[in-house]
């Protein structure tokens, strides 16, 4: 019997498809498998179809032997309950009354005594063999015990069969074991979990099956883990994804064809670089690299819900060089991008701009030292949609104090100049518009990022930091955005550059460094090995 | 010792209209909405019972009718708010300018006078005439007077011993998790609000069917807006809003008390002012202490708004 | 200045205002009272009667001295509400100032300080919420409310406490008036100079808005307060800094209140001005020519609510209930589709604390952390409005 399992599955979002005719089932009950892939290969929005929570264009779920239409309106689906990645759980509810509010029960005209609805969770936690107090604030407790409280909400709806979306990714180091010997103990009892997991090691850990996702398609139907080995799978995870996601096949056919310049970069900053002699910078050689334009030294920052932090991180970034960072989503990325740019004050550690000490410099500053910053939230951290396009041309310019000797003096301002200042970026960037007045909601994504490309990459810039700088463009734009970071590169300019497209990273960076759970585990460089990044990004350093 | 029992009987008779409103804002705030037009909605309330018992000649059925028209403006104002995402802040200030100028229009228009209206139909006071002794304390008091513990207490089981309750809680808090628990935001917003609407209808009638037998123009003299801050001051909490309203009370009975005894030499206005300062200041202990709070909720009003 | 959504702003304002009007119009025909009556009512008394312009002017400046203040809060997402609060502020400084410093001093000299002392207690008032604001994410709106609660406060304790006239004999307590020789206008409360104050304000905070780094920021803070920061934008101090420019034309509207028409501060004193300047900066689509326009309407309608008892018998009260109509309705969000995403889109927020404009994505909530603090954006901001700078 299939205890769970989907047919032909496809979900559109709009003009991007996230699901494509995916078809997986899972026969064995009260086991444990996973399904793994990289960020945008379509692991949510299958649990979501899984669990009924969005419809699907087309297809049908299969649960425990049953098959339903996938294309219901999105009703919660009896049988198979979803624990998502973000616990949907009130801070200032009790345990207790979290779990009440999703399992209202039989309570008498919605009527309930307290005591006796804590107990009635307080044996079901202890049944499923968590030390949580039902009496406890949701926002005082620990992520795996928020993670407890989740799994028994999911539980306690009678439900057999249990999705798990990412389960670790919330989760400090040393709670994760924990968590696996709870799934395996429940597992046991004949509960059957799937788990979507990124990182290799865990599911060889926890899963029995791995199945694999990629752009929206199965490259791996779900396989007994002894029978396949690590490599094989990061190959699977790495190799299929990057030819079908983000920017299509062509764009790799490009990046391909101009990886020999990324080859020739590394050489023509290979005297900067050759000062770390290969692999990680050792400390005593931290005084012979002076002409660094971005140096990040040991920084940690704590983790939180929702963005994972960095544990003694370190990258150096020198001019005329693009520093790649891979890593798969959530891995400290955001921790790092913030850092740097100023938004967030480190824990431990520092940052230093062209020589100076910026750690204690907030983002004015900064970006007077020639700090740029190429956002992945264009929409919030780009761009401000409803001003219009020159002044977000000119709104750090202007903010930040430079770039704008004659037309700002002493924090007085010429409109008209200033206009003018702005559509003289707009139009070096060749921005498509009618009037420079136009509102910014108005440009299409790749006109979009022209404008940030015209506001960040200028004559001034040092360093620049490009966070996903072409998710989401297209063919013309991508080209664009990669012609503007070479560019820049050819003029002495040190690019740090965040992407989750290993294609862009391979076409780009003279170094790659991989970042896994906030720690800097591998540095690699030209040729690059897409199954040696793969294995680093999932697994860690090669032993 | 008979100006103990005065006093009481004035903490009572003040605490009344401000705790009614309070109890019923209670699940609007829990809901996650700010009604900042309890002034309005008891100003209607007490001229609607007003005008009920006059036309109907029983002070109960014109509560009912005041609180069947506050509940009636209460859906109104969810409309405009909710579903039509209007600023809850400036409707909520408008419905007092509604309330204040509109029942001052309809008194004009319907009694013919810009005075007083007074109603023979009144609630009943089951003490009264009592000039000293510990009765006195009670002296005069509408019956609404005696049903706040009842009242106060269904509140707390409500809000918190019924899922009612929880959802209401959980649309305000976190509509993300509400959602996924199956919640309907939106309705149980407007059965929040129309618990308030009609508590402060309640809370209006004391006022005028209650203690002062008539209504008169802008006679709430902010008792709306002493309620509302009662709500912030008991931290949304029932007991809390119990607590918060009877400072409330107390201060304005304390105002009275100081019109004859100086009190620390403090004059009147500073011993009035005296809950809106302590407000201030628990809101920036709140802010200094719990940085953050509140702001896992705000991520996820951005969710609902989708 | 983007044409479309400045019509789209500027339409919908009127059509709350035409919403209100016609609610309004519908509620007094209603109660036996003609609406074409009451509309050549408040005609005759805003315009065409005798003295009526002049009464609109005297009541458009007060509004128009707050308004233009409230613009620049609004304008960068900040809600300050209290309004009422610092005007109260600013009237009690300067009746103070201007009755204890010596005429002998010059009478123009004792009013300038005395205004001046006002504005400055104005900002104070708006100062301390937006401290509260800024650095402890105390929630503006209650904030500010709270500080005007206590003003009115303050406002009774000099009617019959330190001020207090000996010679009132009256059921309301009043302070001494301040001498003539410091009074800035008659008791009509038409002066040039108050006139030129208006205009010289509104044209400061113009140009402030427009021709200064500062303006230039605000905006962006006010539209999106995430891509502000990123850009470098110093979202705290700003931020204060608009408290402290609403406080200081509210501020200034109260000083000329009382050392103009008025003379001095009855106990009890409300002129409900707070909420109709929020609203005339609403209806004004936050723009001072906009704001200035709507200080007349509303000035005008003021005028009118004092001649209409007369002429139809309708209460005074009346404008108080259109007003409040106008304000339920002035921010709604009405589905004309994306022709028009001004003024709605603007302060809608509300409830909790931490409401962004709709560009606004929030960032997960940090938990605090003594060592690690992340800076500053300020929860709470309203969207944008009106149009693009």
């Amino acid at each position: 019997m299939i205890v769970l399992g989907c047919n032909d599955v496809r979900v559109d979002f709009g003009t991007t498809v996230a699901l494509d005719g995916v078809s997986l089932s899972w026969e064995e009950a009260g086991a444990i498998h996973a399904v793994a892939g990289q960020n945008g290969a379509g692991k949510t929005t299958l649990c979501r179809v899984l669990a009924g929570l969005i419809r699907a264009e087309r297809g049908e779920v299969i649960i425990e032997g049953t098959a339903y239409p996938a294309t219901a309106q999105g009703r919660r689906r009896e049988g198979v309950e979803l624990v998502h990645q973000t616990f949907a759980l009130p801070p200032q509810f009790t345990v207790a009354e979290a779990l009440q509010l999703f399992r209202p029960g039989t309570a008498r005209g919605g009527l309930f005594q307290r005591g006796r609805m804590e107990r009635r969770w307080a044996d079901q936690l202890e049944e499923l063999g968590f030390t949580v107090s039902p009496k406890v604030l949701i926002r005082d407790l620990a992520p795996e015990q928020q993670q407890a409280v989740e799994i028994t909400r999911a539980l306690s709806s009678g439900s057999r069969v249990i999705v798990l979306d990412e389960p670790t990714a919330v989760l400090p180091p040393e709670a994760i074991a924990g968590l696996f010997d709870r799934l395996r103990a429940l597992a046991a009892q004949g509960i059957t979990f799937l788990v979507v997991m990124h990182k290799l090691r865990q599911v060889r850990e926890l899963a029995g099956t791995v199945a694999v996702l990629a752009g929206g398609k199965v490259v791996l139907p779900p396989t007994a883990m002894g029978t396949i080995d690590d490599d094989e799978i990061a190959r699977l995870i790495m190799g299929a994804s990057s030819e079908q996601v983000v920017t299509g096949a062509s764009a790799v056919a490009m990046g391909l064809a101009d990886a020999p310049e990324g080859l020739t970069g590394a050489t023509a900053s290979g005297n900067a670089t050759s000062v770390e002699s290969g692999g990680l910078p050792g400390r005593d050689q931290r005084d012979t690299s002076e002409a660094a334009v971005l140096r990040v030294q040991d920084v940690s920052v704590s983790s939180v819900e929702g963005r994972r932090g960095l544990r003694s991180f370190s990258v150096e970034v020198f001019p005329g060089e693009i520093v790649g960072i891979a890593g798969v989503e959530g891995n400290g990325q955001q921790a790092l991008v913030d850092v740097v740019v100023g938004l967030l004050a480190p824990r431990e550690g520092r940052v230093v701009l062209g020589g100076a000490d910026a750690s204690g410099l907030r983002i004015a500053a900064r970006r007077r030292l020639g700090l740029r910053y190429i956002p992945a939230d264009r929409q919030s951290r780009a761009v401000s949609l409803s001003s219009s396009l020159w002044v977000n041309a000119m709104a750090a310019p202007v903010s930040s104090g430079y770039g704008v000797s004659g037309v700002v003096r002493r924090g007085f301002l010429s409109e008209r100049r200033l206009r003018k200042r702005g559509e003289e970026r707009l139009q070096r960037w060749q921005v498509r518009y009618a009037a420079s007045d136009q509102a910014m909601r108005e440009l299409s994504g790749g006109n979009l990022q022209r404008v940030v490309l015209a506001r960040e990459v200028d004559d001034d810039a040092r360093v620049i930091v490009a966070e996903q700088p072409t998710q989401g463009l297209d063919l013309g734009g991508t080209e664009l955005v990669w012609e503007a970071l070479r560019r820049a590169r050819r003029q002495g300019v040190g690019v740090l550059l965040v992407s989750s497209d290993l294609d862009e990273l391979f076409a780009l960076s003279d170094r790659i460094v991989v970042i896994l759970d906030g720690e800097r585990v591998e540095e690699l460089r030209p040729p690059y090995d897409r199954t040696m990044l793969g294995h680093a990004m999932v697994v860690g350093a090669a032993s | 010792m008979n100006e103990v029992y005065t006093f009481v009987n004035s903490v009572l008779l003040g605490t009344t209209p401000i705790l009614w409103a309070a109890l019923g804002c209670l699940f609007a705030h829990r809901a996650g909405i700010y009604q900042l037009g309890l002034e309005g909605l008891m100003l209607i309330g007490a001229f609607a019972s007003i005008g009920g018992a006059i036309a109907l000649g029983s002070a109960w059925t014109g509560i009912l009718l005041a609180m069947a028209v506050c509940v009636l403006v209460s859906v109104v104002f969810w409309f405009v708010v909710v579903i039509l995402k209007a600023n809850a802040i400036i409707a909520g200030l408008g419905l007092v300018g509604i309330g204040v100028g509109g029942t001052s229009f309809l008194q004009g228009a319907i009694f013919h006078t810009s005075g007083a209206v007074s109603a023979n139909a009144i609630i009943g006071a089951p003490v009264s005439g009592t000039a000293t002794g510990p009765l006195s304390m009670l002296s005069s008091l509408s019956l609404l007077v005696y049903l706040l513990p009842v009242a106060a207490f269904v509140v707390w089981v409500v809000a918190r011993r019924t899922n009612f309750g929880l959802r209401v809680s959980a649309s305000g808090q976190y509509p993300f998790a509400a959602k996924a628990a199956g919640v309907r935001v939106r309705l149980v917003q407007l059965g929040a609000l129309c618990i308030t609407g009609a508590m402060c209808a309640i809370g209006g009638s004391e006022l005028s069917v209650g203690s002062l037998h008539a209504f008169s123009y802008d006679m709430t003299a902010g008792v709306g807006y002493v309620a509302f801050t009662a709500v912030l001051f008991g931290r949304e909490a029932p007991w809390g809003v119990v607590l918060a309203s009877f400072i409330f009370g107390i201060a304005t009975a304390l105002g009275i008390f100081s019109q004859i005894h100086a009190i620390f030499g403090l004059p009147l206005e500073f011993i009035q002012m005296m809950p809106y300062i302590v407000t201030v200041l628990a809101l920036w202990f709140a802010g200094w202490r719990w940085p953050q709070a509140g702001s896992a909720a705000e991520g996820a009003f951005a969710e609902l708004r989708e | 200045m983007n044409w479309r959504n400045g019509l789209g702003s500027v339409g919908r304002s009127g059509v709350a205002l035409l919403v209100g009007l016609a609610l309004a119009a519908i509620t007094f025909q209603a109660g036996g009272f003609s609406a074409g009556g009451t509309a050549s009512g408040v005609v005759t008394g805003a315009i065409t009667g005798p003295g009526s312009l002049a009464l609109t002017l005297r009541y458009a400046l007060p509004l128009a001295f707050i308004a233009i203040g409230v613009v620049v809060s609004f304008r960068g997402g900040f809600f300050n509400a209290g309004a009422q609060g610092q005007f109260y502020a600013g009237g009690i400084v300067s009746l103070y100032v201007g009755l204890t410093l010596p005429t002998s001093l010059g009478g123009p000299i004792v009013a300038m300080l005395a205004i001046l002392a006002g504005a400055v207690a104005g900002m104070v008032w708006s100062i301390l919420p937006g401290l509260l604001r800024v650095y402890f994410n105390v929630n503006e709106v209650i904030g500010t409310l709270m500080f005007s609660f206590i003003a009115e406060y303050l406002v009774t304790y000099v009617a019959v406490g330190p001020l207090k006239s000996s010679a009132g004999a009256g059921q309301v307590a009043v302070t001494t008036s301040v001498p003539n020789a410091v009074r800035v206008t008659p008791a009509s409360g038409i002066g040039i100079g108050v006139v030129l104050g208006v205009l010289l304000v509104g044209a400061a905070v113009w140009w402030l808005l427009r021709r200064t780094r500062f303006g230039f920021e605000i905006a962006l803070i006010g539209r999106n307060p995430v891509m502000a920061e990123v850009q470098g934008v110093e979202i705290r101090q700003i931020g204060l800094a608009t408290f402290a420019i609403t406080g200081f034309t509210a501020g200034l509207g109260g000083a000329i209140e009382i050392l103009g028409p008025l003379g001095s501060i009855s106990s009890g004193y409300d002129p409900n001005i707070g909420l109709t300047a929020i609203l005339v900066a609403l209806v004004g689509v936050l723009a001072v020519g906009g704001v200035l326009v709507a200080a007349l309407v509303f000035g005008g309608l003021t005028a009118a609510s004092l001649y209409l008892p007369i002429a139809t018998g309708l209460p005074s009260t009346s404008l108080v209930f259109l007003t409040g109509l106008v304000s339920f309705v002035v921010t709604a969000k009405v589905g004309w589709g994306r022709w028009s995403q001004g003024l709605a889109q603007r302060v809608r927020g509300g409830p909790r604390p931490g409401h962004r404009g709709d560009e606004v994505p929030v960032p997960s909530g940090a938990p605090p952390d003594a060592d690690e603090r992340q800076r500053g954006t300020p929860a709470a901001s309203p969207g944008s409005v009106g149009t693009p700078v």
